[in-house]
C-alpha cells in the first residue's frame, strides 16, 4: 500500500473508514468519517510527510438511495511529493453539513460555495456561504441533486424576474439597494452607515468592455483605490455538469469546446484523456504526436489571444491586431484540419478525427519559421516600453505560498516561481519525448506572468518543431471495437463493424464502474475532469475543475489596495474565460 | 482722438471674438435643435436608467468624493496664479533689466520652495 | 455705418470659413485617424462607405444626427444638456487668434481687413489658455450631471488631470514669451521669421526644445488622448465622462476633442515652429504667392502634429492614474520651471536677440 494511505490509517484509525489504491489508474483515495474531517484536513496540510498544500477541487455527488446521501469528494495535490489524493466524506440528507476547510486552503472558499450552491451542502465555519453560480434569490432547489430534472424547471421566458417588453413605462426611482444587501461587498465587518460615507460601491460588469465576458465584480472604492473586490459569477452558467449526466460520453465532447471557447483543442484533450483513463485505451503513437502538436498550437493561439487582449486592456491597441494576425494563421490551419476554427471538436476517444496533411505540416513549418520574429515584434512594443513596465511590474503581486494556497495553476502559479506544470510532473502525450523548459517567474507580478506566457509560446513552438521531426507514420486512432467507432468504409461492408457502429451511436459505450480524475495543462492552468461511472453509457457525475473558476477565488486577495486601472490588468493577468469559469 | 482710435481698434478686435462666440454657441444650439426635431423619441425605463454595467446601481452617484482631488485643485489654484505672475515679467523682460531678473528669480525661488514643501508634505503623492 | 456693416459681414464670413474648415478637418480627422491606425496595425480600416471608406465621416455624422438623444432619468437635465456645448464652444473659438497666414492688411470698401487672422489681440496666447480651461468645465459637468458612477469617476479624473497639465502648458510657454516679449500670436510668429533656425524650437540663445517637449506632452494630456486618455479610458471607465451621452451631444464631445487636438497643434506650430513661415525663406515665395505657401506650411506643420497624435495612439499603452499625476507634477513641472530659469539666464546674458 502507498505510504500516504498507510500513514493516514495509522494516524486516524477510526476516522479513516477505508482506503483504496487504484492499481490501474494509480490513484489514491480514502473514505473519511464526517466528524473527523477537519482534523484529517489539517493533518494533510500540515504534516511534512503529507504536505498536500495544493487544493485541486471539491466535488459533490448525490446518491439518493443511500442513507448518507451526499458524498463530498476532495482532491488534493502535494507539490513537494507530487502525489494526488482523493478524500471522500459522506453526509446525510437531514443534516447536510460539513466542516469548512477555508482556513486551511484559501482556495476552498469558492469551491465550497459551488458545492453549497449546486448540491446544498452547508459548510460550517465558511466565511461567506452564498450561492455563487445560480442567482442569489434562486429558490428552485439545488440543481445537481439527482431529483432535479436534467431538462430544468420551466422556460426562462416565463420566469418573472425578466423584464417584459409589454410592460408599461414606469417612473425612474432613486431606489437604493438596502444596506444589508450591500454589506457583503464591504471590506469592513461593520455595516455602520455613518462610518462609510466616502466609500463607493461600483459594479464592474457584466456589461463592461474589459471584464472578458460577463463577469461582474463589485468594487468597493475609496477614491480610485479598491478596498474590496467581490466577484459575482454565473452569468454564463449553462450547467454543463448537469447536462453531461443526461448525455453519453461521446455527446459530451462538443460541450467541452464551449467551456474555454478560445482554446477548444486543449479542452477536448483534457476530456478525452479523462475518458481514456477511465476506460483504459492505449493511443497509437502518431495520434499522440498529432495531439501534442495541436495542443501546443492551441496553447500558442490561447496565449496570443491573451497577450492581445491584455495589451488592449492596458491601452496598447496595436499589439492586439498583431497577435490576431498570427492567431488567424493558426486558426486557418485548424480549419483545414477539422473544418472549424473555434469549436473544434477534433479529438476522438483513442485518437484524433483527421490526420495532419503534408500541406498543413508545410504551412505549420512556415509559420514556425517566422513566429519567433513575430514574438520579437511584440516585445519591441511592450518589453521595453516604460509605460507597459510601469503598468505591469509590481501589480497584482501574489507570493508563491499564497498562490499555492489559493490553488492557482498554470502561468498564474508559475509567475510566483512555483514549478508546477502537469506536462512535466505527470507527462502525457509526447511531452517527455521532446526537449523544452518550464519558464518560471520570480516576483509573482503581472509582468512575470506576461513574460512567462510569451516564453511559453516560444517553448510551444519548440515542442511543435521537435514533434514534427519525430512524428512517425501510422494510424491516428486506436482500435477498440467496443469504444471507438470503426472506420466508415468498414461500416458499409462489414456486418460486425456495422453492429458496433450502431451500438456506439445509439447507446454509447459502457465504461467500467469506477472513478477517475485526470488533469491536463491547458493555457490557463490545470483543467481537470473527474468522472464517476456507474457502468452505464452516461457518466453518473462529471466534475470540471476549471482553472478560471479557481483563479477567481484569489481575485479579492490580488485586487485589494490597487487602483481601478489595475483591476483591468488583474482581469487580464488571470487569463479568465467566463465560459469555463461558469460552465 | 488717438485714444479713441486705439479704443475702437481694441473693440474691433474683441468684437470679432464676441461674434465668434455667438456664432459658436449658435452652431451648437441650431445643430442640437435640428437634431432634436428629427430624432426618434422612445423613452423607456431601462433605457433611461443609469448605466452601471447592466446591474442595479448600489447608490446615487452624487456622493462625497475623496479629498485628494480637492488638494490637487488647491495646488493648481496656487501654482497657476504664480504662473500668471510670470507672464507680465516675461513680456517685459527686456525692459526690466537686472533688477527685474533678480526679482523674478527670487519669486521663482519662492515658487520652488512652495513646490518642494508640497512635495515633502506628500501633497503630490496620489496616495 | 457702412463701415460697420462691411466689417461685420467680413468678420462673419471669415469666422464662417474658419469654422467650416475646422469642422471639415475634424470630419476628415476621424477618418484619417482610423485609416492611419489601421495601416499601422496591418488592416485596412473603414472600407464600406464610399470608395476606400472616405464617406465614413458623413455616415457617422448622419447616424449621430438622427439618433435618439437619451437623457438619463437621474441626470441633472440642464447641466447634462449644456455640458457638450460648453465643451465644444471653447475648442472652436480658440481659433479666433490663430494666424493662418501672413499678417497682411487688405482694404475692402475702405475697411481694413486681415484675411488670415480673425482677431489679432495682444493677449492671444492667454486668451487660448483661458478658453481651453473653460472646456474642462464641460467635461467635469458632463461627468457629474450624468449621475452615473463611471461618468463621475471620468469627470473627477478629467478635473484633476486637466488642471494639472494646464499648469505645465502655462509654464512651458513662458520661455517663448521671454524671447518674444509679446503675448500676441502674430508677433510670436513674426519673431520667428527668416528660416528654421529662428524657430523657437531651435532658436538662439536658448532653444525651447525642452519646453516644446513639456508642451506637447501636456497638450496630449489636455486633449485626453492616448496615453493620457484616462477620463474616457474605454477599458476601465467604459466611456468615462460621456458614458451616458448619445446622439448629437455625444458627437459634440467628440467634435470638441478633435477640435482641441487641431487647436493645440496650431498653438504648437505658432509657438515653436514659426507658424506659417517656411523653413527657408526661398521656399516662402514672394508677393501674392506668399499666402499660398504660408497656408501650406501652416497646414503641413499642423498635420505633422496630428499625425504624431495618431502615431502615439498606436504605440503607447495607457498610463495609470497615479502615474499620470506623478508624471505631471513631479517630472514635467520641475523641467518646465528649470527651462524658465535657464531661458531667463541666457536671455539676460545675450540680450536683444
Amino acid at each position: 500500500m502507498h505510504p500516504v494511505l498507510e500513514t493516514l490509517q495509522q494516524q486516524f484509525p477510526i476516522i479513516i473508514q477505508s482506503v483504496n489504491e487504484d492499481p490501474q489508474r494509480h490513484e489514491l483515495s480514502a473514505q473519511v468519517e464526517r466528524g473527523g474531517w477537519g482534523d484529517v484536513a489539517q493533518f494533510l496540510h500540515d504534516d511534512p510527510a503529507m504536505a498536500f498544500d495544493h487544493m485541486t477541487d471539491i466535488c459533490s455527488v448525490d446518491y439518493p438511495d443511500d442513507f448518507e446521501r451526499f458524498e463530498i469528494i476532495y482532491h488534493f495535490l502535494s507539490l513537494p511529493h507530487g502525489t494526488r489524493i482523493r478524500l471522500k466524506v459522506r453526509v446525510t440528507e437531514d443534516d447536510p453539513s460539513l466542516a469548512s476547510i477555508c482556513h486551511i486552503w484559501a482556495g476552498a472558499n469558492f469551491l465550497e460555495r459551488e458545492v453549497f450552491d449546486l448540491m446544498g451542502i452547508r459548510f460550517t465555519g465558511h466565511p461567506d456561504l452564498r450561492r455563487i453560480l445560480m442567482p442569489e434569490d434562486y429558490d428552485e432547489g439545488y440543481p445537481l441533486r439527482k431529483d432535479f430534472p436534467a431538462e430544468g424547471k420551466g422556460w426562462r421566458s416565463q420566469m418573472d424576474f425578466i423584464p417584459r417588453l409589454d410592460e408599461p413605462v414606469s417612473e425612474w426611482s432613486a431606489d437604493e439597494i438596502p444596506s444589508d444587501q450591500r454589506h457583503q461587498f464591504m471590506a469592513g465587518d461593520s455595516p455602520d452607515e455613518s462610518k462609510r460615507t466616502t466609500e463607493m460601491l461600483l459594479n464592474m460588469g457584466p456589461q463592461h468592455p474589459s471584464t472578458h465576458g460577463v463577469l461582474r465584480v463589485v468594487l468597493e472604492l475609496d477614491g480610485e483605490r479598491v478596498t474590496k473586490a467581490v466577484p459575482d459569477l454565473g452569468y454564463l452558467h449553462r450547467g454543463v455538469e448537469k447536462l453531461a449526466e443526461g448525455l453519453n460520453y461521446m455527446q459530451i465532447l462538443p460541450h467541452t469546446d464551449r467551456l474555454d471557447y478560445v482554446c477548444a483543442m486543449t479542452n477536448n484533450y483534457a476530456y478525452v484523456r479523462a475518458v481514456e483513463k477511465l476506460v483504459g485505451i492505449t493511443i497509437p503513437e502518431r495520434a499522440e504526436y498529432v495531439r501534442t502538436i495541436v495542443a501546443e498550437m492551441q496553447r500558442i493561439v490561447g496565449h496570443l489571444f491573451w497577450l492581445g487582449t491584455q495589451a488592449l486592456d492596458i491601452g496598447a491597441m496595436t499589439v492586439f491586431f498583431f497577435t490576431f494576425r498570427e492567431r488567424e494563421v493558426l486558426l486557418d490551419m485548424f480549419e483545414k484540419l477539422c473544418g472549424a476554427r473555434l469549436t473544434l471538436n477534433y479529438f476522438r476517444f483513442g485518437g484524433v478525427d483527421s490526420d495532419l496533411t503534408p500541406e498543413i505540416i508545410a504551412s505549420l513549418k512556415e509559420f514556425l519559421n517566422t513566429f519567433s520574429a513575430h514574438i520579437e515584434e511584440y516585445d519591441t512594443l511592450l518589453k521595453e516600453n516604460r509605460i507597459w513596465l510601469a503598468r505591469t511590474k509590481g501589480v497584482a503581486v501574489i507570493s508563491g505560498e499564497d498562490a499555492i494556497n489559493f490553488g492557482l495553476t498554470g502561468p498564474s502559479l508559475r509567475g510566483s516561481g512555483v514549478a508546477y506544470d502537469i506536462r512535466k510532473l505527470e507527462p502525457y502525450g509526447m511531452y517527455d519525448k521532446v526537449e523544452w523548459e518550464v519558464p518560471l517567474g520570480k516576483a509573482g507580478d503581472t509582468y512575470d506572468r506576461y513574460w512567462i506566457r510569451v516564453e511559453e509560446m516560444r517553448q510551444s513552438a519548440r515542442i511543435i518543431e521537435q514533434c514534427l521531426e519525430q512524428i512517425p507514420e501510422g494510424p491516428i486512432i486506436a482500435e477498440d471495437a467496443k469504444v471507438i467507432p470503426p472506420p466508415k468504409p468498414d461500416v458499409m461492408r462489414d456486418m460486425q463493424s456495422l453492429i458496433h457502429h450502431f451500438i456506439i451511436f445509439t447507446q454509447g459505450f459502457k465504461p467500467p464502474k469506477g472513478e477517475t480524475y485526470c488533469a491536463t495543462e491547458v493555457p490557463k492552468g490545470e483543467l481537470g475532469f473527474f468522472l464517476i461511472s456507474d457502468g452505464s453509457p452516461r457518466p453518473y457525475r462529471m466534475k470540471i475543475r476549471s482553472p478560471s473558476f479557481v483563479h477567481m477565488g484569489a481575485f479579492d486577495h490580488m485586487a485589494r489596495g490597487y487602483l481601478i486601472s489595475d483591476i483591468i490588468t488583474i482581469f487580464g493577468t488571470y487569463d479568465i474565460v467566463m465560459g469555463e469559469c461558469d460552465r | 482722438m488717438v485714444g479713441l482710435d486705439l479704443f475702437s481698434d481694441y473693440l474691433s478686435s474683441y468684437s470679432a471674438i464676441l461674434i465668434f462666440i455667438i456664432i459658436a454657441f449658435g452652431f451648437g444650439a441650431v445643430t442640437l435643435t435640428l437634431s432634436w426635431l428629427v430624432q426618434p423619441k422612445y423613452p423607456e425605463t431601462e433605457k433611461l436608467s443609469t448605466y452601471e454595467c447592466g446591474a442595479e446601481p448600489f447608490s446615487d452617484s452624487r456622493m462625497p468624493f475623496p479629498v485628494r482631488y480637492y488638494v490637487i485643485a488647491m495646488l493648481f489654484v496656487i501654482f497657476d496664479i504664480e504662473v500668471i505672475f510670470l507672464y507680465p515679467w516675461a513680456i517685459t523682460f527686456n525692459q526690466t533689466g537686472l533688477i527685474g531678473f533678480i526679482e523674478m528669480m527670487i519669486f521663482i525661488g519662492l515658487f520652488v520652495v512652495a513646490y518642494v514643501y508640497a512635495w515633502r508634505k506628500g501633497a503630490l503623492e496620489w496616495d | 455705418m457702412l463701415d460697420f456693416g462691411v466689417r461685420f459681414a467680413l468678420t462673419v464670413s471669415q469666422i464662417g470659413v474658419v469654422m467650416v474648415a475646422v469642422l471639415l478637418t475634424v470630419a476628415a480627422l476621424t477618418l484619417l485617424e482610423r485609416k492611419v491606425l489601421s495601416w499601422m496595425q496591418d488592416r485596412m480600416g473603414p472600407m464600406e462607405v464610399g470608395p476606400y471608406g472616405i464617406l465614413q465621416p458623413v455616415a457617422d455624422g448622419l447616424k449621430l444626427f438622427f439618433k435618439e438623444d437619451i437623457i438619463p432619468a437621474g441626470a441633472n437635465r440642464v447641466m447634462f444638456m449644456m455640458a457638450p456645448v460648453l465643451s465644444l464652444v471653447p475648442a472652436l473659438i480658440g481659433f479666433a487668434v490663430i494666424p493662418f497666414g501672413p499678417n497682411w492688411t487688405v482694404e475692402i470698401f475702405d475697411v481694413e481687413f486681415k484675411p488670415f487672422i480673425i482677431s489679432d489681440i495682444n493677449i492671444g496666447i492667454l486668451y487660448i489658455l483661458a478658453f481651453t480651461s473653460i472646456g474642462a468645465y464641460g467635461i467635469i459637468l458632463g461627468g457629474w450631471s450624468s449621475n452615473s458612477k463611471y461618468s463621475l469617476l471620468g469627470g473627477l479624473r478629467a478635473a484633476a488631470q486637466l488642471i494639472s497639465y494646464e499648469l505645465n502648458v502655462g509654464l512651458s510657454i513662458v520661455g517663448v514669451l521671454l524671447l518674444t516679449g509679446s503675448l500676441s500670436m502674430v508677433a510670436i510668429t513674426e519673431a520667428q521669421a527668416g528660416g528654421f533656425w529662428n524657430w523657437y524650437f531651435f532658436a538662439f540663445p536658448f532653444p525651447q526644445a525642452i519646453a516644446f517637449g513639456v508642451f506637447i506632452i501636456s497638450a496630449v494630456a489636455e486633449t485626453n488622448r492616448v496615453p493620457f486618455d484616462l477620463p474616457e479610458a474605454e477599458s476601465e471607465l467604459v466611456a468615462g465622462f460621456f458614458t451616458e451621452y448619445s446622439g448629437m451631444r455625444f458627437a459634440f464631445f467628440f467634435l470638441a476633442e478633435y477640435a482641441n487636438m487641431i487647436l493645440v497643434s496650431c498653438v504648437a506650430t505658432v509657438l515653436f515652429f514659426g507658424g506659417w513661415q517656411a523653413p527657408f525663406t526661398f521656399l516662402q515665395g514672394t508677393g501674392s504667392f506668399m499666402w499660398v505657401s504660408g497656408i501650406f506650411w501652416f497646414a503641413f506643420k499642423v498635420s505633422a502634429f496630428l499625425f504624431f497624435f495618431f502615431w502615439i495612439r498606436a504605440t503607447l499603452p495607457r498610463l495609470r492614474y497615479d502615474q499620470l499625476m506623478r508624471f505631471g507634477w513631479k517630472v514635467l513641472l520641475p523641467i518646465a520651471i528649470g527651462n524658465i530659469v535657464l531661458t531667463a539666464i541666457f536671455a539676460y546674458i545675450f540680450p536683444g536677440s
